[in-house]
Protein backbone atom coordinates (compact mmCIF):
# COMPACT_ATOMS: atom_id res chain seq x y z
CA UNK A 1 0.00 0.00 0.00
CA UNK A 2 2.97 2.39 1.10
CA UNK A 3 4.61 1.45 -2.78
CA UNK A 4 1.11 2.01 -4.00
CA UNK A 5 0.78 5.52 -2.12
CA UNK A 6 4.03 6.44 -3.47
CA UNK A 7 3.46 6.00 -7.03
CA UNK A 8 -0.03 8.01 -6.86
CA UNK A 9 2.04 11.08 -5.54
CA UNK A 10 4.85 10.25 -7.70
CA UNK A 11 2.96 10.44 -10.44
CA UNK A 12 2.02 14.65 -10.18
CA UNK A 13 -0.69 16.48 -11.29
CA UNK A 14 -2.81 14.68 -14.73
CA UNK A 15 -1.62 16.12 -17.83
CA UNK A 16 -3.98 17.96 -20.07
CA UNK A 17 -5.30 14.93 -21.63
CA UNK A 18 -5.75 13.03 -18.85
CA UNK A 19 -8.29 15.87 -17.15
CA UNK A 20 -9.56 16.16 -21.05
CA UNK A 21 -10.93 12.40 -20.74
CA UNK A 22 -11.87 12.61 -17.18
CA UNK A 23 -13.54 15.73 -18.21
CA UNK A 24 -15.52 14.35 -20.86
CA UNK A 25 -16.36 11.20 -19.09
CA UNK A 26 -18.03 13.47 -16.87
CA UNK A 27 -19.87 15.88 -19.24
CA UNK A 28 -20.19 14.94 -22.35
CA UNK A 29 -23.84 12.78 -20.92
CA UNK A 30 -24.98 15.62 -19.56
CA UNK A 31 -23.93 17.74 -22.45
CA UNK A 32 -25.48 15.71 -25.26
CA UNK A 33 -28.64 15.12 -22.73
CA UNK A 34 -28.85 19.28 -22.66
CA UNK A 35 -28.48 19.77 -26.24
CA UNK A 36 -30.81 16.96 -27.13
CA UNK A 37 -33.48 18.51 -24.81
CA UNK A 38 -32.93 21.86 -26.62
CA UNK A 39 -33.19 21.17 -30.16
CA UNK A 40 -34.76 18.10 -30.37
CA UNK A 41 -32.56 16.73 -32.78
CA UNK A 42 -30.77 13.98 -30.82
CA UNK A 43 -28.35 13.87 -34.07
CA UNK A 44 -27.66 17.32 -34.23
CA UNK A 45 -27.32 17.34 -29.97
CA UNK A 46 -24.57 14.88 -30.86
CA UNK A 47 -22.16 16.74 -33.26
CA UNK A 48 -22.70 20.09 -31.28
CA UNK A 49 -21.31 18.16 -28.53
CA UNK A 50 -18.59 16.27 -29.84
CA UNK A 51 -17.41 19.47 -31.77
CA UNK A 52 -17.74 21.35 -28.34
CA UNK A 53 -15.19 18.77 -27.22
CA UNK A 54 -13.17 19.02 -29.93
CA UNK A 55 -13.19 23.04 -29.92
CA UNK A 56 -11.95 22.40 -25.64
CA UNK A 57 -9.63 20.20 -26.58
CA UNK A 58 -8.37 22.40 -29.57
CA UNK A 59 -8.09 25.22 -26.91
CA UNK A 60 -4.98 23.58 -25.23
CA UNK A 61 -6.42 24.08 -21.29
CA UNK A 62 -9.32 23.84 -19.51
CA UNK A 63 -11.27 26.61 -18.14
CA UNK A 64 -11.95 27.38 -14.57
CA UNK A 65 -15.18 27.36 -15.39
CA UNK A 66 -15.70 24.08 -17.65
CA UNK A 67 -19.29 23.59 -17.85
CA UNK A 68 -20.66 27.28 -18.51
CA UNK A 69 -17.21 27.76 -21.21
CA UNK A 70 -19.02 24.26 -22.62
CA UNK A 71 -22.42 25.90 -22.54
CA UNK A 72 -21.36 28.96 -24.23
CA UNK A 73 -19.85 27.44 -27.09
CA UNK A 74 -22.57 24.73 -27.53
CA UNK A 75 -24.61 27.70 -27.85
CA UNK A 76 -22.70 29.53 -30.06
CA UNK A 77 -22.70 26.54 -32.67
CA UNK A 78 -25.84 25.88 -32.54
CA UNK A 79 -26.63 29.80 -33.39
CA UNK A 80 -24.68 29.11 -36.04
CA UNK A 81 -25.66 25.80 -37.57
CA UNK A 82 -29.25 27.53 -37.15
CA UNK A 83 -28.12 30.65 -39.23
CA UNK A 84 -25.88 28.98 -42.11
CA UNK A 85 -27.56 25.37 -42.28
CA UNK A 86 -24.28 23.80 -42.60
CA UNK A 87 -22.93 21.83 -40.07
CA UNK A 88 -18.74 21.87 -39.49
CA UNK A 89 -19.09 18.71 -37.52
CA UNK A 90 -17.71 15.32 -37.42
CA UNK A 91 -19.70 12.62 -37.34
CA UNK A 92 -17.12 10.26 -34.75
CA UNK A 93 -19.84 6.91 -34.38
CA UNK A 94 -23.02 6.61 -36.21
CA UNK A 95 -23.31 3.46 -33.68
CA UNK A 96 -26.31 3.84 -31.25
CA UNK A 97 -25.33 1.57 -28.46
CA UNK A 98 -27.59 -1.35 -27.37
CA UNK A 99 -29.48 0.57 -24.58
CA UNK A 100 -30.91 2.91 -27.57
CA UNK A 101 -32.19 0.05 -29.10
CA UNK A 102 -33.78 -1.26 -25.94
CA UNK A 103 -35.47 2.38 -25.26
CA UNK A 104 -36.62 2.81 -28.40
CA UNK A 105 -38.52 -0.49 -28.90
CA UNK A 106 -40.97 -0.90 -25.95
CA UNK A 107 -44.10 -2.19 -25.51
CA UNK A 108 -46.66 -0.53 -28.36
CA UNK A 109 -49.04 1.35 -25.33
CA UNK A 110 -46.02 2.56 -23.52
CA UNK A 111 -44.68 3.49 -26.51
CA UNK A 112 -47.81 5.46 -27.22
CA UNK A 113 -48.00 7.60 -24.12
CA UNK A 114 -44.00 8.12 -24.31
CA UNK A 115 -44.28 9.77 -27.53
CA UNK A 116 -47.40 12.04 -26.04
CA UNK A 117 -45.72 12.84 -23.36
CA UNK A 118 -42.63 14.01 -25.36
CA UNK A 119 -44.43 15.75 -27.46
CA UNK A 120 -46.62 17.73 -24.97
CA UNK A 121 -43.43 18.69 -23.12
CA UNK A 122 -41.81 19.58 -26.51
CA UNK A 123 -44.29 22.04 -27.43
CA UNK A 124 -44.80 23.56 -24.05
CA UNK A 125 -40.70 24.00 -24.24
CA UNK A 126 -41.28 25.61 -27.66
CA UNK A 127 -43.64 28.06 -26.32
CA UNK A 128 -40.67 29.47 -23.98
CA UNK A 129 -38.39 31.79 -24.89
CA UNK A 130 -35.18 30.96 -25.90
CA UNK A 131 -33.51 32.07 -22.55
CA UNK A 132 -36.07 30.67 -20.69
CA UNK A 133 -35.79 27.59 -22.11
CA UNK A 134 -31.96 27.73 -21.79
CA UNK A 135 -32.17 28.54 -18.82
CA UNK A 136 -34.30 25.71 -17.20
CA UNK A 137 -32.69 23.08 -19.44
CA UNK A 138 -29.19 24.43 -17.84
CA UNK A 139 -30.90 23.96 -14.14
CA UNK A 140 -31.90 20.69 -15.09
CA UNK A 141 -28.59 19.45 -16.00
CA UNK A 142 -27.28 20.97 -12.25
CA UNK A 143 -25.85 24.09 -13.73
CA UNK A 144 -24.94 26.06 -10.92
CA UNK A 145 -25.92 29.76 -10.60
CA UNK A 146 -22.75 30.71 -11.75
CA UNK A 147 -22.67 28.22 -15.14
CA UNK A 148 -26.07 29.42 -15.79
CA UNK A 149 -24.91 33.41 -16.05
CA UNK A 150 -21.94 32.39 -18.10
CA UNK A 151 -23.32 29.90 -20.38
CA UNK A 152 -26.03 32.38 -21.27
CA UNK A 153 -24.49 35.56 -20.50
CA UNK A 154 -26.70 36.81 -18.02
CA UNK A 155 -25.78 38.20 -14.61
CA UNK A 156 -25.51 35.71 -12.03
CA UNK A 157 -27.80 37.78 -9.47
CA UNK A 158 -30.90 37.84 -11.81
CA UNK A 159 -31.04 33.39 -12.51
CA UNK A 160 -33.13 32.42 -9.49
CA UNK A 161 -35.94 35.54 -10.36
CA UNK A 162 -35.87 34.22 -14.19
CA UNK A 163 -35.65 30.20 -13.13
CA UNK A 164 -38.82 31.06 -10.72
CA UNK A 165 -41.09 32.74 -13.72
CA UNK A 166 -39.75 30.06 -16.21
CA UNK A 167 -40.91 27.30 -14.41
CA UNK A 168 -44.12 29.10 -13.85
CA UNK A 169 -44.25 29.64 -17.46
CA UNK A 170 -43.62 25.78 -18.50
CA UNK A 171 -46.00 24.89 -15.83
CA UNK A 172 -48.80 27.33 -17.70
CA UNK A 173 -47.47 26.04 -21.62
CA UNK A 174 -47.51 22.39 -20.21
CA UNK A 175 -51.08 22.60 -19.00
CA UNK A 176 -52.21 24.39 -21.80
CA UNK A 177 -50.78 21.82 -24.45
CA UNK A 178 -51.65 18.55 -21.72
CA UNK A 179 -55.08 19.74 -21.88
CA UNK B 1 -29.89 40.22 4.03
CA UNK B 2 -31.67 43.29 4.49
CA UNK B 3 -35.37 43.47 4.75
CA UNK B 4 -35.82 45.03 1.78
CA UNK B 5 -34.86 42.26 -0.18
CA UNK B 6 -37.82 39.98 1.49
CA UNK B 7 -41.04 39.85 -0.49
CA UNK B 8 -44.27 42.12 -0.13
CA UNK B 9 -46.20 41.79 3.54
CA UNK B 10 -42.62 40.19 4.66
CA UNK B 11 -42.51 37.14 3.38
CA UNK B 12 -40.29 35.49 1.49
CA UNK B 13 -39.10 37.09 -1.44
CA UNK B 14 -38.53 35.07 -5.43
CA UNK B 15 -34.81 35.15 -5.18
CA UNK B 16 -34.73 34.06 -1.80
CA UNK B 17 -36.89 31.24 -2.95
CA UNK B 18 -35.15 30.16 -6.03
CA UNK B 19 -31.89 30.27 -4.11
CA UNK B 20 -33.18 27.76 -1.07
CA UNK B 21 -34.72 25.14 -3.69
CA UNK B 22 -32.09 25.89 -7.00
CA UNK B 23 -28.90 27.09 -5.12
CA UNK B 24 -28.86 25.36 -1.56
CA UNK B 25 -25.72 26.15 0.19
CA UNK B 26 -24.88 29.43 -1.97
CA UNK B 27 -25.79 31.51 0.90
CA UNK B 28 -26.01 29.88 4.06
CA UNK B 29 -27.09 32.90 6.09
CA UNK B 30 -29.93 33.45 3.84
CA UNK B 31 -31.08 30.07 3.88
CA UNK B 32 -30.91 30.24 7.79
CA UNK B 33 -33.16 33.42 7.91
CA UNK B 34 -35.25 32.02 5.24
CA UNK B 35 -35.92 28.81 7.03
CA UNK B 36 -37.12 30.89 10.33
CA UNK B 37 -39.56 32.47 8.70
CA UNK B 38 -40.98 28.94 7.07
CA UNK B 39 -41.18 27.75 10.61
CA UNK B 40 -43.42 30.72 11.37
CA UNK B 41 -45.35 31.27 8.17
CA UNK B 42 -47.36 28.45 6.41
CA UNK B 43 -48.36 30.82 3.56
CA UNK B 44 -44.55 30.43 2.33
CA UNK B 45 -44.18 27.48 3.34
CA UNK B 46 -46.96 26.30 1.16
CA UNK B 47 -45.62 28.44 -1.29
CA UNK B 48 -41.87 26.82 -1.53
CA UNK B 49 -43.66 23.34 -1.33
CA UNK B 50 -45.20 24.34 -4.87
CA UNK B 51 -42.34 25.47 -5.57
CA UNK B 52 -40.68 22.58 -5.27
CA UNK B 53 -43.13 20.43 -6.93
CA UNK B 54 -43.10 22.16 -9.60
CA UNK B 55 -39.39 22.16 -10.64
CA UNK B 56 -39.56 17.87 -9.89
CA UNK B 57 -42.36 17.52 -12.10
CA UNK B 58 -40.09 19.71 -14.63
CA UNK B 59 -37.18 17.51 -14.30
CA UNK B 60 -39.32 13.94 -14.58
CA UNK B 61 -41.25 15.39 -17.75
CA UNK B 62 -38.02 16.70 -19.38
CA UNK B 63 -36.45 12.76 -18.94
CA UNK B 64 -39.17 11.62 -21.52
CA UNK B 65 -37.33 13.87 -24.22
CA UNK B 66 -33.85 11.93 -23.56
CA UNK B 67 -32.05 9.08 -25.31
CA UNK B 68 -28.78 7.88 -24.96
CA UNK B 69 -25.49 9.56 -26.95
CA UNK B 70 -23.55 7.50 -29.57
CA UNK B 71 -21.02 5.83 -27.93
CA UNK B 72 -17.82 7.93 -28.62
CA UNK B 73 -14.37 7.67 -26.54
CA UNK B 74 -12.64 10.82 -25.89
CA UNK B 75 -9.51 9.51 -27.72
CA UNK B 76 -11.79 9.71 -30.72
CA UNK B 77 -12.39 13.29 -29.85
CA UNK B 78 -8.73 14.04 -29.71
CA UNK B 79 -8.19 12.47 -32.83
CA UNK B 80 -10.96 14.58 -34.87
CA UNK B 81 -9.55 17.53 -32.61
CA UNK B 82 -5.74 16.48 -34.45
CA UNK B 83 -7.27 15.99 -37.61
CA UNK B 84 -6.85 18.94 -40.43
CA UNK B 85 -9.90 20.52 -41.46
CA UNK B 86 -12.23 18.41 -43.54
CA UNK B 87 -12.22 19.62 -47.32
CA UNK B 88 -9.90 19.83 -49.95
CA UNK B 89 -8.75 23.62 -49.37
CA UNK B 90 -10.54 24.69 -46.11
CA UNK B 91 -7.25 25.68 -44.46
CA UNK B 92 -5.80 28.64 -45.53
CA UNK B 93 -2.22 27.65 -46.48
CA UNK B 94 -4.37 25.26 -48.64
CA UNK B 95 -5.98 27.81 -50.18
CA UNK B 96 -2.93 30.00 -50.69
CA UNK B 97 -1.55 26.60 -52.47
CA UNK B 98 -4.54 26.15 -54.37
CA UNK B 99 -4.23 29.58 -55.89
CA UNK B 100 -0.55 29.12 -56.51
CA UNK B 101 -1.23 26.21 -58.48
CA UNK B 102 -3.93 27.88 -60.16
CA UNK B 103 -1.70 30.94 -61.38
CA UNK B 104 0.81 28.49 -62.79
CA UNK B 105 -1.74 26.55 -64.56
CA UNK B 106 -3.19 29.85 -65.82
CA UNK B 107 0.05 31.23 -66.36
CA UNK B 108 1.74 28.47 -68.42
CA UNK B 109 -1.40 28.04 -71.06
CA UNK B 110 -0.66 31.84 -71.44
CA UNK B 111 2.78 31.84 -72.39
CA UNK B 112 2.33 28.47 -74.75
CA UNK B 113 -0.11 30.50 -76.79
CA UNK B 114 1.58 31.63 -79.53
CA UNK B 115 1.40 36.07 -79.90
CA UNK B 116 -0.18 36.54 -76.11
CA UNK B 117 2.05 38.95 -74.64
CA UNK B 118 2.92 36.95 -71.73
CA UNK B 119 4.64 34.59 -74.56
CA UNK B 120 6.11 37.34 -76.50
CA UNK B 121 7.38 38.63 -72.83
CA UNK B 122 9.20 35.47 -72.62
CA UNK B 123 10.79 35.37 -76.16
CA UNK B 124 12.41 38.79 -75.50
CA UNK B 125 13.70 37.94 -71.73
CA UNK B 126 15.27 35.61 -73.79
CA UNK B 127 16.85 37.45 -76.11
CA UNK B 128 14.93 37.13 -79.51
CA UNK B 129 12.22 39.75 -80.48
CA UNK B 130 8.73 39.05 -80.09
CA UNK B 131 7.01 37.46 -82.90
CA UNK B 132 4.17 39.36 -84.27
CA UNK B 133 2.63 36.47 -85.76
CA UNK B 134 2.86 32.54 -85.55
CA UNK B 135 2.29 30.26 -88.43
CA UNK B 136 0.06 28.98 -89.44
CA UNK B 137 -1.77 32.19 -90.44
CA UNK B 138 -2.62 33.32 -94.00
CA UNK B 139 0.02 34.30 -96.56
CA UNK B 140 -1.32 37.48 -97.49
CA UNK B 141 0.00 41.09 -95.19
CA UNK B 142 -2.84 41.09 -92.48
CA UNK B 143 -3.42 43.56 -90.54
CA UNK B 144 -3.13 47.85 -90.78
CA UNK B 145 0.27 48.92 -91.94
CA UNK B 146 2.05 50.70 -88.69
CA UNK B 147 4.86 52.73 -89.07
CA UNK B 148 8.22 51.52 -87.22
CA UNK B 149 12.26 50.73 -87.15
CA UNK B 150 11.61 46.96 -87.81
CA UNK B 151 9.38 43.75 -87.44
CA UNK B 152 10.12 40.20 -86.45
CA UNK B 153 8.22 37.18 -86.62
CA UNK B 154 8.41 33.27 -87.10
CA UNK B 155 7.87 32.63 -90.76
CA UNK B 156 7.09 29.32 -92.45
CA UNK B 157 8.75 27.70 -94.77
CA UNK B 158 9.69 30.29 -97.08
CA UNK B 159 9.73 34.32 -97.33
CA UNK B 160 9.40 37.11 -99.29
CA UNK B 161 9.66 40.57 -98.57
CA UNK B 162 8.29 43.02 -100.63
CA UNK B 163 9.61 46.49 -101.03
CA UNK B 164 7.02 49.11 -102.28
CA UNK B 165 9.07 51.65 -103.51
CA UNK B 166 7.59 55.34 -103.46
CA UNK B 167 8.56 57.15 -106.78
CA UNK B 168 11.86 56.39 -108.30
CA UNK B 169 12.53 54.04 -105.48
CA UNK B 170 15.86 54.92 -104.13
CA UNK B 171 18.90 52.95 -103.70
CA UNK B 172 18.29 50.51 -100.47
CA UNK B 173 20.59 47.88 -98.63
CA UNK B 174 19.67 45.03 -97.05
CA UNK B 175 22.64 43.71 -94.15
CA UNK B 176 21.71 39.86 -93.92
CA UNK B 177 23.02 38.01 -90.89
CA UNK B 178 22.08 34.17 -90.27
CA UNK B 179 21.15 33.96 -87.01
CA UNK B 180 20.94 30.80 -85.19
CA UNK B 181 17.24 31.53 -83.87
CA UNK B 182 13.67 30.75 -85.66
CA UNK B 183 12.59 34.28 -85.96
CA UNK B 184 13.00 36.43 -88.97
CA UNK B 185 13.73 40.08 -87.88
CA UNK B 186 13.68 43.01 -90.08
CA UNK B 187 14.17 46.74 -88.92
CA UNK B 188 15.17 50.09 -90.83
CA UNK B 189 19.02 51.47 -89.37
CA UNK B 190 18.28 55.09 -90.91
CA UNK B 191 14.41 55.32 -92.46
CA UNK B 192 11.12 55.01 -90.63
CA UNK B 193 9.49 52.21 -92.87
CA UNK B 194 6.05 50.74 -92.78
CA UNK B 195 5.32 46.89 -92.10
CA UNK B 196 3.06 44.94 -92.93
CA UNK B 197 3.43 40.78 -91.92
CA UNK B 198 1.97 37.42 -93.25
CA UNK B 199 2.76 34.22 -92.43
CA UNK B 200 5.66 34.42 -95.64
CA UNK B 201 5.66 37.72 -96.28
CA UNK B 202 6.69 40.97 -94.97
CA UNK B 203 5.57 43.99 -97.00
CA UNK B 204 7.78 46.98 -97.18
CA UNK B 205 6.63 50.53 -98.24
CA UNK B 206 9.83 51.95 -98.35
CA UNK B 207 12.70 50.55 -100.40
CA UNK B 208 15.45 53.53 -99.66
CA UNK B 209 17.78 53.33 -96.34
CA UNK B 210 19.65 50.94 -95.13
CA UNK B 211 17.69 47.35 -93.73
CA UNK B 212 19.43 44.96 -91.45
CA UNK B 213 17.35 41.52 -91.93
CA UNK B 214 17.94 38.43 -89.09
CA UNK B 215 17.15 34.99 -91.06
CA UNK B 216 16.87 31.75 -89.34
CA UNK B 217 19.61 29.31 -90.42
CA UNK B 218 16.45 26.54 -90.61
CA UNK B 219 14.75 28.77 -93.35
CA UNK B 220 14.76 27.10 -96.81
CA UNK B 221 13.96 30.12 -98.75
CA UNK B 222 13.95 33.80 -99.17
CA UNK B 223 13.35 36.09 -101.83
CA UNK B 224 13.36 39.40 -101.73
CA UNK B 225 11.02 41.99 -104.28
CA UNK B 226 11.26 45.32 -105.30
CA UNK B 227 7.76 45.88 -106.49
CA UNK B 228 7.73 42.76 -109.02
CA UNK B 229 11.07 42.54 -109.86
CA UNK B 230 12.81 39.74 -108.02
CA UNK B 231 16.12 41.37 -106.45
CA UNK B 232 17.40 38.18 -104.42
CA UNK B 233 16.35 34.58 -104.45
CA UNK B 234 18.51 32.04 -103.12
CA UNK B 235 18.23 28.47 -100.95
CA UNK B 236 19.26 29.56 -97.58
CA UNK B 237 19.66 25.78 -97.17
CA UNK B 238 22.53 25.45 -99.16
CA UNK B 239 25.05 25.44 -96.56
CA UNK B 240 27.47 27.19 -98.53
CA UNK B 241 25.34 30.23 -98.05
CA UNK B 242 27.90 32.80 -95.75
CA UNK B 243 26.79 33.97 -92.73
CA UNK B 244 26.76 37.76 -93.89
CA UNK B 245 26.11 39.39 -97.04
CA UNK B 246 24.21 42.20 -98.66
CA UNK B 247 21.45 43.06 -100.90
CA UNK B 248 21.04 46.38 -102.94
CA UNK B 249 17.64 47.40 -103.36
CA UNK B 250 17.13 47.84 -107.03
CA UNK B 251 14.38 47.15 -109.66
CA UNK B 252 17.78 45.61 -111.59
CA UNK B 253 17.65 41.85 -110.83
CA UNK B 254 19.85 40.46 -109.28
CA UNK B 255 20.77 37.12 -108.18
CA UNK B 256 24.14 37.09 -105.70
CA UNK B 257 24.75 38.72 -102.90
CA UNK B 258 27.72 41.49 -102.47
CA UNK B 259 30.39 39.82 -100.33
Amino acid sequence: MKIDSRDEADRGPPTFEEAFCELFEQQFPSLFRYLNRLTGDADLADDLAQEVFVRLYQRGSLPDDSRGWMGAVAHNLLRDYRRTGKRRLRLLETRRNAIDLERTSPAADEAVLRVESRTSVRRALEKLSERDRRMLLLRHEGYSYREIAHALGVSETSIGTFLLRATAAFQAAYGAADS
Amino acid sequence: MSSEEWGTAGHIGDAEAAAVIYAPGRDREMETRVWKHLAMCDECKSRLEDLRHADRSLGELLTSLDVPPRAVSPAAIIRAAKAPERGLFTQPHRRAAAGIIALIVVASAAAAIPGSPLHRLIVRARGGAAPATQRPTPAEPQGPPTPSRGVSFVPSSSLDIVFQPRGNGGAGVIHVRMVGSDQVSLSSTDAEATYRVGSNRITVSQSAGNYQLDVPRSLPELRVLVGSTVAFDRRLGNPAAADTFTIRLSRQPANAPSP
